[in-house]
């Protein structure tokens, strides 16, 4: 679950966040969208503790956004940006981030994620040899490998084929029957969200 | 795998495959000793005398170009915005890229030596695992300051992110003279090296812990 209350973001004088007040419950699909520059992709990088909100509280299923060993135990992000190690497999890249995750056992966990998402034959390739659409499949691999509570997905069907998207929509209709609190920002995407929110000036319109 | 040793493996593994920093950085202490074997006096005693000097200046510029290849490519790639979504303290993640750094630099060390006793007098006798050993040591503090300072300029635009980099020696002055006496004292069979020591590990404790404490307080 997902809360946020009166959260403010500002770069110099260019307030982007102004009071926003979001919540996202288990089990729930919420579109996010807005101009661009509108602030979507700054308030979920404060979400994933990448940046600090100014002022405002936000918690992630009861755990404030300081907690943030926590917090990042809890959500699944993918950005705008792949980040994996072109020097690595992608198998390589996701058992890294189960390391850290401290996953037992994640072998076989990772090879069922990279068939889900379509990647079991690139498994061993290196990922600097992967294309844009490769890097976010992965990404969504990665994103859920640590089973999440919450998803924060950032333009995720971004660089997807046809048939990425449609298995992204289903995989986001998966989260939501495992009872995950899931926030995307999108445009044009065709999912069916729960609740679709537009964000303007700063705070939800 | 600890999450530290799984960072650590990584940053080796990265480097080992790519070779694009280490490489560089190699090439970089053949340039620069040579550069100096051709341009210092030929008067021996003179030379010997260069020698902590010779070395680090080599392994200061060399070692920090390699510890900025680093850290720039974490910031390029975005990698190093995934590792700060895992969950582990932000402490954790400076002494992996610090322990991987000191693998890195830890070899070039042992290959500016190497190059060193080739190209020069091995002015330091049947003393010389000693000195590699006191240079090595070294390596620790910078490894940690160069890490902590790399990190921090990696996402500053260009200007100030340079200031930053040059500021690098300038912070690790004391671990430099600390090496230098120990390096100096060892030429000279000079009983403060004991002391230099000492102070060389309090420099390397002091840089680690407050590059741990620092990650942890930009949280």
């Amino acid at each position: 679950m997902l809360a946020v209350r009166e959260l403010q973001k500002a770069f110099g004088a260019r307030r982007v966040l102004r009071g926003l007040d979001l919540s996202v419950a288990d089990g729930e699909v919420v579109l996010l969208q807005g101009e661009n520059g509108a602030g979507k992709s700054t308030l979920l990088r404060i979400l994933a503790t990448l940046d600090r909100a100014d002022s405002g509280e936000a918690e992630v299923d009861s755990f404030a956004l300081s907690d943030g060993v926590e917090v990042r135990a809890r959500i699944g992000f993918a950005g705008h940006r792949p980040g994996f190690y072109g020097e690595l497999s992608g198998r390589e890249n996701l058992a890294l981030w189960a390391q850290l995750h401290q996953l037992p056992e994640h072998s076989a966990e990772i090879d069922a994620t990279l068939e889900r998402v379509g990647l079991k034959a690139f498994a061993d390739d290196r990922t600097g040899i992967y294309s844009r659409g490769m890097l976010q499949r992965l990404a969504l691999a990665r994103a859920t490998l640590h089973q999440p509570t919450t998803l924060l997905l950032d333009e995720p069907f971004a660089a997807l084929d046809s048939a990425g998207r449609k298995l992204l929509r289903t995989l986001i209709s998966e989260w939501r029957d495992d009872g995950r609190a899931v926030l995307v920002v999108a445009h044009g995407s065709g999912l069916a969200a729960d609740r679709t929110l537009a964000l303007a000036n700063g705070v939800l319109a | 795998m600890s999450p530290l040793a799984a960072l650590v493996r990584k940053e080796v593994r990265v480097e080992l495959r790519s070779l694009q920093g280490t490489v560089a950085a190699a090439m970089l202490v053949l340039a620069l000793l040579l550069l100096l074997r051709f341009t210092l006096t030929n008067d021996e005693i003179a030379r010997a005398r260069l020698a902590p000097a010779i070395l680090w200046s080599v392994l200061l510029f060399a070692g920090l170009g390699l510890l900025t290849h680093t850290a720039l490519r974490e910031g390029d790639r975005g990698t190093g915005e995934m590792l700060r979504l895992a969950p582990l303290p932000r402490a954790t993640l400076f002494l992996g890229a610090w322990a991987g750094n000191l693998l890195l630099l830890s070899g070039l060390t042992l290959l500016a030596f190497g190059f060193y006793i080739l190209l020069f007098e091995n002015s330091f006798g049947s003393a010389w695992p000693s000195a590699l050993a006191i240079l090595l040591l070294s390596a620790v503090g910078v490894s940690a300051a160069g890490t902590l300072t790399t990190q921090a300029a990696a996402p500053l635009p260009g200007a100030w992110m340079l200031g930053t980099l040059l500021a690098i020696p300038l912070l690790l002055f004391t671990v430099v003279e600390a090496s230098l006496r120990a390096l100096q004292a060892l030429l000279l069979d000079d009983a403060g090296i004991a002391t230099a020591l000492t102070l060389l590990l309090l420099y390397d404790l002091a840089f680690l812990a407050g590059g741990a404490w620092l990650s942890e307080l930009a949280d």
